[in-house]
């Protein structure tokens, strides 16, 4: 198990590392992909594959996805501009970097355990869809009118303007 | 019959009872050899008994898939296909296979060399990956998921982003508006297709592709097994059981079936869905600017995946491995899986292409709104507590549907046509 968690962790690590430092945006965004298949991996090695199939359909299926378009809608179509990570005012961006991974090492150090709880693989699905009925019903409702209204605002912003109209 | 039961144990099982040998067999040759066998063995042989009769036998499957189908799309358009390389034209896959590995590997000089090459290996990945939660015999899945249907779905996502970063690559701007028409087909008609699949899961209650073929067989009048009956009364029995039980049968299936066969073609940019790679319309799309073995992976990974998506659709819905009993269940599976294959290639001779307007308006407008009705009906069928009364009503409420549906997205309805002759 820690020889999985190893090979996993060098791959996300490694992908993160070069998804933000490659010149080539489209080539970040592979590693970025990369990267999302590499915490799928985590969320399969601690038993949870509920949420490291979910990971992959949402994240690479579609974030992704959505990454590549805006990268392409928003810069050069070839993604080839040269785009360097130690350019210009990017030590403040380091710097905030830095402070928010020690705040999130500081505040997470106790709450790291290395025991897998040891529910049957089945049940970790029932008990989440279950919890999506009865006791998170409501956060569950919010969130599809959220997904909803993003879906109506997408398809608004994308609509044509009706011709003929008065403005 | 005793012993006719036990020659269909055996037949039923023969691979499962290889896969034994060959574990007795390396067991056996280590405590031969002297040496004590190490702990991680059996798991090393099973992965590779696993692993290596899919990757033997599937590559072989979508050579001979390509000869069906040219043969068969042949004698659709009244003419022979291929008939000169062996007896029928057997061996055209093998001539095809050299032909793709001789050829000059190009590459545009502008291309983006490493995602060009990434783009189709990316694509075959989840075609094979998927291939092992598909039950393809009684005890003969690959690997048993607990969430083998979710995973299905995950692995299909990949292909999405494989087929743009092919387009994307070439450097093309035909390749590029190829790739980004894929991409927008195979999102809009992976809702339809994953809700389709959300029906049968919620009626199975389980996403185990296993568990769900299981759920397909009936067990009506087991009361007596070996007793008195006459034999008519105990095969009609046993027929009943292992086809009555499948899910295309109740009205929620059988909707949910269609909808899935239709999203899984559009999923598979197959005709009549095949505007990213329709030569007329686009060269070839996204895969214009390939050649030699990497087209040729593009090929098996919509092939290979072909058969992915028809397994699957017969796992949820066609019974799985379930069949009456003189022939085994592997051979029941693949059965059902070339007849699902022969359907996609006999449409594919057919059907004219669609408009890509006319694609997104089906999926938006028609098949989203069936798979939503579908599940509601689903819901009403397992409610609704007498069984024949559910299941005339969820066929009324989804007919009706289909037919409201059709209506208002085709407006006026289908007018009468009219000609005109030079």
């Amino acid at each position: 198990m820690r020889t999985v968690f190893y090979i996993l962790a060098v791959w996300t690590m490694t992908s993160g590392i070069l998804a933000i430092s490659m010149r080539n945006m489209v080539h970040c965004a592979l590693a970025l992909i990369a990267f999302f298949v590499g915490i799928a991996g985590i969320f399969f090695s601690l038993r949870a594959e509920f949420l490291g199939a979910v990971q992959i359909i949402v994240y690479v299926g579609a974030i992704a996805v959505l990454i590549l378009f805006a990268i392409m809608l928003t810069r050069d179509i070839t993604g080839s501009e040269d785009i360097s990570p130690f350019s210009g005012g990017s030590v403040w961006g380091w710097l905030i970097s830095l402070v928010v991974l020690c705040v999130l090492v500081y505040s997470l150090q106790d709450q790291v355990t290395s025991v897998i709880p040891d529910i049957p693989p089945g049940l970790a699905v029932e008990n989440i869809g279950r919890g999506f009925m009865t006791r998170f019903a409501i956060p569950f409702e919010v969130i599809s009118l959220l997904l909803t209204a993003a879906l109506v605002g997408a398809v608004v912003i994308a609509l044509e303007e009706p011709r003929g109209k008065a403005e | 019959m005793d012993w006719l039961r036990n020659i269909y144990e055996f037949v039923d099982q023969i691979f499962v009872k290889l896969a034994g040998l060959i574990h007795w067999l390396v067991h056996w040759i280590f405590s031969f050899l002297g040496f004590s066998v190490p702990s991680w063995m059996p798991t090393v042989v099973s992965l590779l008994l696993t692993i290596v009769p899919i990757l033997v036998l599937f590559p072989a499957i979508f050579a001979w898939t390509t000869w069906a189908e040219r043969k068969l799309l042949g004698r659709i358009q009244n003419r022979i296909g291929p008939n000169r390389v062996g007896p029928v034209g057997l061996f055209q896959p093998i001539a095809d296979g050299i032909k793709t590995l001789i050829k000059e590997d190009i590459v545009p000089a502008r291309a983006d060399k490493f995602v060009h090459t990434l783009a189709p290996i990316l694509l075959v990945i989840p075609a094979f990956t998927v291939l092992t939660v598909l039950p393809m015999g009684r005890n003969m899945i690959p690997t048993d998921l607990h969430i083998g249907v979710l995973f299905f779905f995950a692995a299909g996502s990949i292909s999405e982003v494989a087929i743009f970063l092919a387009g994307w690559a070439s450097h093309n701007k035909y390749s590029l508006i190829g790739g980004m028409r894929a991409i927008a087909q195979m999102i809009s008609y992976e809702i339809p297709f994953i809700l389709s699949a959300v029906t049968v899961v919620m009626i199975a209650g389980t996403l185990s592709t296993s568990k769900i073929v299981e759920a397909q067989t009936l067990h009506w009048f087991v009361e007596d097994p070996e007793g008195f009956l006459e034999n008519t009364r105990r095969i009609g029995c046993h027929f009943v059981n292992n086809v009555g039980g499948w899910f295309v049968f109740q009205p929620w299936g059988f909707f949910g079936f269609i909808i899935f066969f239709i999203s899984a073609l559009a999923e598979l940019n197959r005709s009549p869905f095949d505007i990213p790679e329709a030569e007329s319309e686009i060269i070839a799309g996204h895969h214009t600017e390939y050649s030699g073995f990497k087209f040729a992976l593009f090929a098996i990974a919509e092939y290979i995946s072909m058969v992915a998506v028809c397994g699957l659709g017969v796992t949820l819905f066609l019974g799985g491995w379930n069949g009456p009993k003189p022939i085994p269940s592997w051979a029941w599976f693949f059965l059902k899986v070339f007849s699902l294959m022969f359907v996609m290639i006999w449409i594919r001779g057919t059907l004219p292409r669609m408009r890509v307007d006319q694609l997104m308006g089906f999926a938006w407008k028609f098949l989203l709104p069936m798979a939503l009705i579908n599940i509601f009906a689903a819901g009403l069928w397992h409610h609704i507590p007498s069984r024949p009364i559910g299941w005339v009503i969820s066929a009324g409420l989804l007919i009706l549907a289909y037919q409201l549906l059709s209506k208002w997205v085709i407006g006026k309805g289908i007018q009468k046509r009219t000609y005109r002759y030079a």
